[in-house]
């Protein structure tokens, strides 16, 4: 069911939005928990929009408790292509609204379409590029 | 929206989103392609917005440490989790003993001394028929087949009827004090009560808290099976903390009776030798109720 892109997907999502590999990882794994348990016969497509909504969920759990993005990239082991635009995006963490940076993950980073984000978050598509418009405001503001 | 009206500043940056996205219709792109080439600072927003995004896009591609990837893969439990973070498998071999043979010395403590032992025994107890005790004297006497009886010399056994196999011998007990009343003349030792021909069921009844409708519902469970009182005192007689039952009860009801004591607390009954016998397919039992102890 799960494949390599899927794993990749999700490690990234976190990864990107917490900064921080421990709760990444922690978080990663109860999202891909719950996709398989809650979603066993899910095929195709399916897949992507049940990923997209749990790792959603789990996102707002670690919100809830506080678990602000943090950013230590001293302790990354990931590759990342492009060092510098890893700095503006934790640059941009510290001052986006979390909504806005997970929308760009999901639709710059992950590739995934407006019109999958919308329909998997059950927001309406407007939303989602509203925050996007904000998104990148934002992140036009730093160093970048 | 008409073709004709010009596009606010406002409106085209709010577009950027739809517009990088290529998801507008070609009257707003002319639009804004116009409205971009007279207006400089929304075509320096639009610059920098680019520019972030193309920022953001140079991230496409990042990859996780393979082992990250690896552990997800796997099958993750609490337990099986918990014994890997330990890293039992480095453990010295003489380390894993010792914690084995403490896990397996406290399982057997715990369950010697929790497992319900007596309410087993009782049940294979029930299970069994009973080996007759006294038969009929034409017939040779068989051994008891019951470790605990001590045997009774032949001659001195009382001779029944038709003693069968499941035939209960109660007695009365002295120490009681109690007449006999027509459940309990079936057969009386015909020499001297000390011979230990009968039986009788002892124990008690712990419950969590004794009150009245504690006792009036036992009481009410020993009439509706078809039991009847023996002994002077009534069913349910305050003997100092406890309550105090003795009576005869038709032996085919004992599980029955056993069952439903058992919703209410702890029972424990135990059969003992007596001297006195009562007829055949009844039992007698002296029981208390009790708080249990904490």
């Amino acid at each position: 069911m799960f494949t390599e892109v899927h794993y990749e997907a999700v490690l990234n999502y976190f990864y990107f939005l917490l900064m921080d590999e421990g709760p990444s990882l922690h978080s990663a794994l109860r999202a891909v928990q719950a996709v398989q348990k809650k979603h066993k016969a899910t095929q195709g497509k399916e897949i992507d929009l049940a990923l997209i909504r749990e790792m959603s969920l789990v996102f707002q759990k670690v919100l809830k408790k506080n678990q602000t993005p943090k950013g230590n990239p001293a302790k990354s082991d990931w590759k990342a292509p492009n060092s510098d635009a890893l700095g503006s995006w934790k640059d941009y963490l510290r001052r986006s609204e979390p909504e806005s940076a997970e929308a760009l993950v999901l639709r710059y980073i992950l590739n995934y379409s407006v019109k999958d984000i919308s329909k998997a978050l059950s927001l309406p598509e407007g939303t989602i590029h509203f925050r996007l418009g904000r998104g990148l405001e934002t992140f036009r503001g730093g160093k970048s | 929206m008409t073709a004709d009206l010009e596009l606010s500043c406002f409106f085209v940056r709010e577009l950027f989103p739809l517009k990088s996205e290529g998801t507008l219709d070609s009257v707003r792109k002319k639009k804004i392609e116009s409205h971009l080439a007279t207006c400089k600072e929304c075509k320096s927003y639009y610059d920098r917005l680019e520019k972030a995004r193309a920022t953001i896009l140079a991230l496409v591609g990042t990859k996780p440490v393979p082992a990250m990837v690896d552990y997800l893969k796997v099958e993750h439990h609490f337990w099986i989790d918990s014994i890997r973070r330990l890293g039992w498998k480095s453990w010295p071999p003489t380390l894993k003993w010792a914690v084995e043979f403490s896990l397996v010395t406290v399982g057997l403590i715990l369950t010697v001394h929790y497992f319900p032992w007596l309410s087993l025994a009782r049940t294979v107890q029930n299970m069994r028929p009973e080996a007759p005790l006294v038969v009929v004297a034409s017939t040779p006497v068989p051994e008891p087949e019951v470790a605990e009886v001590t045997p009774v010399p032949t001659a001195a056994l009382v001779t029944v009827a038709a003693a069968t196999p499941t035939t209960q011998v109660v007695a009365a007990n002295p120490k009681d004090n109690e007449d006999e009343n027509s459940q309990t003349a079936g057969v009386v030792p015909n020499e001297n009560d000390q011979r230990m021909a009968g039986f009788v069921w002892r124990g008690s009844l712990k419950v969590e808290e004794l009150t009245d409708d504690v006792a009036e519902r036992v009481r009410k469970v020993i009439i509706d099976l078809g039991g009847t009182k023996a002994g002077q005192v009534e069913l349910g007689y305050h003997q100092g903390q406890q309550r105090y039952y003795h009576f005869i009860l038709p032996e085919e009801n004992y599980e029955k009776f056993l069952s439903v004591l058992n919703e209410e607390g702890i029972v424990q009954l135990t059969k003992e030798r007596h001297p006195r016998v009562i007829r055949s397919g009844h039992m007698r039992i002296i029981m208390t109720v009790e708080e249990a102890k904490e």
